[in-house]
C-alpha cells in the first residue's frame, strides 16, 4: 500500500524507457518529460547523461542498452514503452530482442535506418523481435520534401487520418488575405474543405477564434482536404506542381533518395557532393541527374552551373551550418523555393528568420513519428506544430465516450483546442458547430501544448 | 528574472514552514502551556512573509534552473529557515536573537547542540517545535518543498543536489517529484514506527513522538535536561540504537528493500563498511569499559550494560545523531579517541547523517592505498571500486577537495573560537561536533554541557559552520565567491 513491490507491479502506463539519449532521445524524452511521463533515459556516455539530467526531469542510467542487466536495472519489466533511438541500427535490434525477452508485453520502437532492413519489415514484426514500431527518418525526410516542393511556400506540413487530411503553414502575405477577419474567411476561401488552424504571430504561435484577424507576415497553419489544395494556393494566389529542375547539395542517403525520386517525376536534377568516391556512386545510380563534385557553399560553382534560374534548391548535408549558408547562397541567387536540412531545434526559428522558407530534419521527423505512435489509447497521434508549440492530435471516439453523439458546439473545448477534422469511413471532413460526433469516428485536434493535459481529459470522460 | 524565481522558491519554503506550525501550536494548546500565542503568531509572520515573496513571482511556466543557482537557491533557503525558525523562541521571550538563531540552525542542521541548561523549563509547543526543526532539516527542507512544487520539475535536480549529502545523489524514480515523495513516505513510516514502539516500550506519547523525530533526522534534541540517560530502561535505548543506525544509512538502501530487494543493503560498499566499523568499534569500546573498570562487570546484566552502553554512544556520534546515554567524559582516552573518530567520518551518504560520510571516507582510504601500491608497481593502472561501480577520476578529485575544506572549515571554526580564550580542546571538538552536525563535543561542551556559555561571537561562527556541513560547504560558499555574482 505504501510502496509497491518492483516484481509484481503491473507496467506503469507512463513510464517509458529510452535507449539512446542522442538528438532523437533527448527530444522525445523533453516532449514526454514535459507532459509528465516517467522518462529513463539509458547512454554509454555519462556526460551526456549528466547534460540530459541538468536539463530535463528524467532518470539517467548509464550503461549499454544492449545488455541485459543494463535493461534489468532500468526496470522494463514496468514500462509500458520502449524506444531504442541509439544512431545504430544494430544497437537498437539488440536493445529491443532483449527488452522484448525481459518484458514480452513491451511496445517497442525501434530507429532502423538501414534501406535494407526497412525493406523486410515483416522479420522485425515478428517473434523473437517484434518491434511494434519502427523509424526510419531519412525515408520521411525524403517524402516530406516532395510534399514541400510540391506545395510551395508551406513551411511546416502534416498529414493525418492516412493522409485524408492534411495541414500546411504559409506566410500571409499581401492581398486577399492580409487585413481580413476570420469571419470572413470561409466566404474568401469558398471552399468548405479549408481552415484556418492556428497563426504564428512574431514567434507566438495562437489558436484563433472568429474575432480574430489575419495580418500581414503572421505565418497561417492551413487544414485542408487533399481536394481543396488548388483552392488553397489559388487563394494564396501561388502555383502548384513539381518544379521544373531542382538541385540537390549533399549526396548522403537523404539526397541520393530525393535525386532518384524526383528523376522519376522528370525533374532536371543537379546534385553536388564534396566527396569524389560518393559522386561516382551517384553517377552509376542515378539515370538523367547531373553529378557534380564540389561544395555547396561554393558561390562560382552555383553560378557556374546557373543555379540561379532553377526553381527548388534543397541543401540536405550531414553540415548544418553549410545547409543554411548554400540555401541563403541559393536565395541570393534567386531561387525561389529553398529547403534546408536542420536537426538543431535551435536553428529551427532561424531558418523563418533569415528567409530560407522550408526545413527538414530527419531527427524531429523521428521524434514525430514516434509520438504519433505513442499516444495510447483514445489518442493514436501527435505531431508537434510549430517548433514545439502546439500538437495536432489524432483520436479515435469510443463506445463509452461522452464525445458520442454530440455535436461540436456542445463540447466546450479549453481555449486553444481547435478541433480540425472528423473522419468516418474513411471518409474526412472538415466539422461546423453543428457536426455530430459519433463512435468510430477519428477526429483530429489542433492543441497549445499548455492545453494537452485538459485536452487528455476531456478525452478520457466516459458517459455517465 | 532569476531573483523572481529564486524569491518565488524561497516563499514557498517559507509558506511550508509556517504551515509545519500546526503541529506546535496543536501541542501547545493540548497542553495548555502558554506558548499557543508566540507559536501562532510565528505562523502567522512567516506564512505571510513567505506569501508576499512567492505569490507576485509565480513562474508562468517550469522553471529551468542551473546547478549554480540551484546552489545559491539552496544556500539562501537554509538562511532564511535558520532565522525563521529563531521567531517563536524570541516571541515566547526565552531567547535573544544570537540563542534563537543558533538553536534554530542547530535543529535544522540535525546538529542538535543546544544553548539551554534547563530543557525540561522550556514550554512543550516549544519543545515541539525544537524537534519539529530537525525533522523537517533531517531529509531537507527543500526536499520537502519539491513535494509541492512540480512547477520546479527542472530546477528541482538542481536544488535537490545541492541539498542532499553525498557527491551524486541520482534520483530513485524517473521524475524529482516522485523521487521527494518516495524519499518521505521512508521517512514517515519509520518515524511513526519508532513512536509507536517507544510508546510501547514506555514513554508517552509526547517524549516519544519528540524522540522519533530526533533520532530520523539524526539530531540530537531531546526533551529532557539528561537527554536519553533519563530513560535507564534498556528496550527504549535498543530501540533508539536501531532506528538512529537506520536513519545513517543510504535512504534509496530502504527504498530498494521495500520495495522488494532483499539483497540492497548487502550491495552496497558503504553500508558494509557502516556497519561494520560499528561492530568492530562496540567490541573495542565494549572490552576497554570491562577492562579498564569503567563499569563493573558482575553478571550478564552488567555485561549488557557495557555493551549497550558503548553501542548506544558510538551510533550515537557515528550517525551524528548526539544522544547521550552516559556521561563519557570518565571513559578511557581510547575511547574517546574513537568516539571523535567516528564523530569525523559520520553516517552514510544520502541518510539524514552528517559528516564526512563513509563512502568518501572508504574512497580516500583506498586511493591513499592506492598511492602506496603505485610505488611499488609504477606502471600499474589502477581504479577504485565500489560494489555499486568504479569510482570515476572527477568524483575522487571531489572527494579530496571536499576533505581539503571539511578540514579547513573546522580548523577556521577552532581558531575563531580560541581567539575568545576558549580552550583549544573545546574549541575543536565544538567545531568538529558542528560541522558534523553531531551536537556534543569534548570539554566543556562536552554530554552534559551545553552551548549556552560560549560568547556570542562563538556562537553565530557555530550556527555558519552547522549550516556548512549540513550543505557539505557548496551551495553558502559559492554566495561568497565573487565569481557568482558577475554577469
Amino acid at each position: 500500500m505504501f510502496f509497491q513491490r518492483g516484481r509484481r507491479t503491473r507496467a506503469e502506463a507512463d513510464r517509458i524507457v529510452i535507449v539512446g539519449a542522442g538528438e532523437v532521445g533527448v527530444h522525445i524524452s523533453r516532449r514526454l518529460a514535459a507532459e509528465g511521463k516517467r522518462v529513463l533515459i539509458i547512454d554509454l556516455s555519462r556526460e551526456r547523461l549528466s547534460a540530459v539530467e541538468e536539463e530535463l526531469d528524467v532518470q539517467t542510467l548509464q550503461g549499454s542498452g544492449t545488455t541485459p542487466s543494463v535493461l534489468r536495472r532500468a526496470e522494463v519489466e514496468n514500462a509500458a514503452m520502449f524506444l531504442a533511438v541509439t544512431d545504430s541500427d544494430e544497437a537498437n535490434i539488440v536493445s529491443c530482442l532483449f527488452a522484448g525477452e525481459l518484458a514480452p508485453n513491451l511496445i517497442k520502437v525501434a530507429r532502423i535506418r538501414h534501406p535494407e532492413y526497412a525493406d523486410m519489415p515483416s522479420v522485425f514484426a515478428r517473434e523473437p523481435l517484434k518491434i511494434n514500431m519502427m523509424v526510419n527518418p531519412e525515408e520521411e525526410v525524403v517524402r516530406s520534401i516532395e510534399r514541400q516542393l510540391t506545395l510551395p511556400g508551406a513551411m511546416e506540413y502534416a498529414e493525418f487520418a492516412d493522409g485524408t487530411l492534411r495541414m500546411a503553414s504559409m506566410r500571409i502575405e499581401g492581398e486577399p488575405l492580409a487585413g481580413r477577419s476570420l469571419m470572413k474567411f470561409p466566404e474568401l476561401a469558398g471552399d468548405p474543405g479549408l481552415m484556418v488552424g492556428a497563426i504564428n504571430r512574431g514567434g507566438q504561435l495562437l489558436i484563433p477564434s472568429g474575432r480574430d484577424t489575419l495580418e500581414e507576415g503572421d505565418v497561417v497553419y492551413f487544414v485542408f482536404l487533399p481536394g481543396s489544395q488548388p483552392s488553397l494556393l489559388r487563394l494564396l494566389r501561388r502555383r502548384g506542381g513539381y518544379p521544373s529542375s531542382a538541385c540537390i547539395v549533399g549526396g548522403g542517403d537523404i539526397g541520393f533518395r530525393l535525386a532518384r525520386l524526383l528523376e522519376r517525376r522528370e525533374v532536371d536534377v543537379k546534385i553536388i557532393d564534396r566527396d569524389a568516391a560518393r559522386c561516382e556512386f551517384l553517377a552509376e545510380h542515378l539515370s538523367d541527374a547531373l553529378v557534380l563534385h564540389g561544395d555547396g557553399t561554393d558561390a562560382d560553382l552555383l553560378r557556374q552551373e546557373n543555379v540561379g534560374r532553377m526553381d527548388a534548391f534543397i541543401s540536405v548535408t550531414e553540415d548544418e551550418e553549410n545547409n543554411m549558408l548554400a540555401c541563403l547562397l541559393a536565395r541570393s541567387l534567386g531561387v525561389r523555393e529553398t529547403v534546408v536540412r536542420v536537426d538543431k531545434a535551435a536553428y529551427l526559428p532561424l531558418v523563418e528568420q533569415v528567409g530560407i522558407g522550408h526545413s527538414v530534419s530527419p531527427r524531429l521527423s523521428a521524434v514525430n513519428s514516434i509520438l504519433h505512435y505513442f499516444r495510447q489509447g483514445r489518442i493514436l497521434s501527435s505531431v508537434a506544430v510549430g517548433g514545439e508549440a502546439a500538437e495536432m492530435m489524432e483520436a479515435l471516439v469510443e463506445g463509452d465516450s461522452w464525445l458520442d453523439g454530440r455535436a461540436v458546439h456542445e463540447l466546450g473545448l479549453p481555449r486553444g483546442v481547435l478541433l480540425i477534422g472528423v473522419s468516418r469511413d474513411g471518409e474526412t471532413r472538415i466539422p461546423s458547430g453543428g457536426t455530430i460526433i459519433r463512435t468510430g469516428d477519428t477526429i483530429a485536434i489542433l492543441c497549445l501544448r499548455a492545453r494537452v493535459g485538459d485536452l487528455e481529459k476531456v478525452l478520457a470522460g466516459r458517459k455517465a | 528574472m532569476y531573483v523572481r524565481a529564486v524569491c518565488f522558491v524561497l516563499g514557498v519554503l517559507l509558506v511550508c514552514i509556517g504551515a509545519s506550525f500546526i503541529l506546535p501550536v496543536g501541542v501547545s494548546l493540548w497542553f495548555e502551556d502558554g506558548a499557543a500565542a508566540p507559536l501562532l503568531f510565528s505562523m502567522a509572520g512567516i506564512c505571510a512573509a513567505g506569501l508576499i515573496l512567492s505569490l507576485p513571482n509565480r513562474p508562468s511556466r517550469d522553471v529551468g534552473m542551473s546547478a549554480r543557482q540551484g546552489f545559491a537557491v539552496v544556500g539562501l533557503c537554509w538562511l532564511a529557515a535558520s532565522f525563521a525558525g529563531g521567531v517563536p523562541y524570541m516571541l515566547a521571550g526565552e531567547m535573544g536573537l544570537t540563542d534563537a538563531v543558533f538553536e534554530a540552525a542547530s535543529g535544522f542542521t540535525t546538529t542538535g547542540a543546544t544553548i539551554l541548561t534547563d530543557i525540561e523549563a522550556l514550554p512543550r509547543g516549544l519543545l515541539m517545535w525544537r524537534s519539529l526543526t530537525h525533522w523537517l532539516g533531517g531529509l531537507g527542507i527543500i526536499v520537502l518543498t519539491l513535494v509541492v512544487l512540480p512547477l520546479l520539475g527542472v530546477g528541482g535536480m538542481q536544488l535537490y543536489r545541492a541539498e542532499a549529502s553525498g557527491p551524486h545523489p541520482g534520483k530513485l524514480t524517473p521524475r524529482m517529484r516522485d523521487t521527494a515523495l518516495a524519499l518521505w513516505k521512508i521517512y514517515l513510516l519509520l518515524t511513526a514506527l519508532e513512536t509507536a514502539l517507544l510508546m510501547a516500550a514506555g514513554m508517552d506519547w509526547f517524549d516519544a513522538l519528540n524522540h522519533a523525530f530526533s533520532t530520523l533526522a539524526t539530531g540530537g534534541f531531546s526533551t529532557r535536561n539528561a537527554s536519553i540517560a533519563a530513560y535507564p530502561g534498556a528496550a527504549i535505548q535498543w530501540i533508539i540504537i536501531v532506528f538512529m543506525f537506520l536513519a545513517g544509512m543510504r535512504f534509496s538502501l530502504h527504498y530498494a528493500f521495500l520495495k522488494g530487494d532483499l539483497r540492497a543493503y548487502g550491495g552496497s560498499t558503504e553500508n558494509l563498511a557502516y556497519a561494520g566499523m560499528l561492530l568492530i568499534c562496540t567490541v573495542i569500546v565494549s572490552a576497554l569499559l570491562a577492562l579498564r573498570g569503567t563499569f563493573p562487570l558482575e553478571s550478564l546484566a552488567d555485561m549488557e550494560r557495557i555493551v549497550r552502553a558503548s553501542a548506544f554512544q558510538l551510533v550515537s556520534l557515528c550517525t551524528t545523531t548526539g544522544f547521550v546515554s552516559e556521561n563519557y567524559i570518565g571513559w578511557p582516552s581510547l575511547a574517546l579517541g574513537i568516539l571523535l573518530l567516528l564523530t569525523l567520518v559520520g553516517g552514510c551518504t544520502g541518510s539524514t547523517a552528517g559528516g564526512l560520510k563513509f563512502m568518501r571516507a572508504v574512497v580516500l582510504v583506498r586511493a591513499a592505498y592506492g598511492e602506496l601500491f603505485r610505488l611499488l608497481h609504477p606502471r600499474s593502472v589502477r581504479s577504485i571500486k565500489l560494489r555499486s561501480g568504479p569510482v570515476p577520476p572527477e568524483v575522487l578529485s571531489g572527494i579530496v577537495n571536499f576533505f581539503i575544506l571539511y578540514v579547513l572549515v573546522t580548523l577556521a571554526g577552532t581558531f575563531a573560537l580560541a581567539a575568545q580564550e576558549i580552550d583549544l580542546g573545546t574549541a575543536f571538538t565544538a567545531s568538529l561536533t558542528c560541522i558534523s552536525n553531531v551536537g556534543p563535543g569534548l570539554g566543556k561542551v562536552g554530554p552534559v554541557d551545553n552551548f549556552g556559555w560560549l560568547p556570542a561571537f562563538s556562537k553565530w561562527v557555530l550556527s555558519l559552520v552547522m549550516l556548512l556541513g549540513r550543505l557539505e560547504f557548496y551551495a553558502l560558499l559559492i554566495l561568497i565567491v565573487p565569481e557568482f555574482w558577475k554577469k
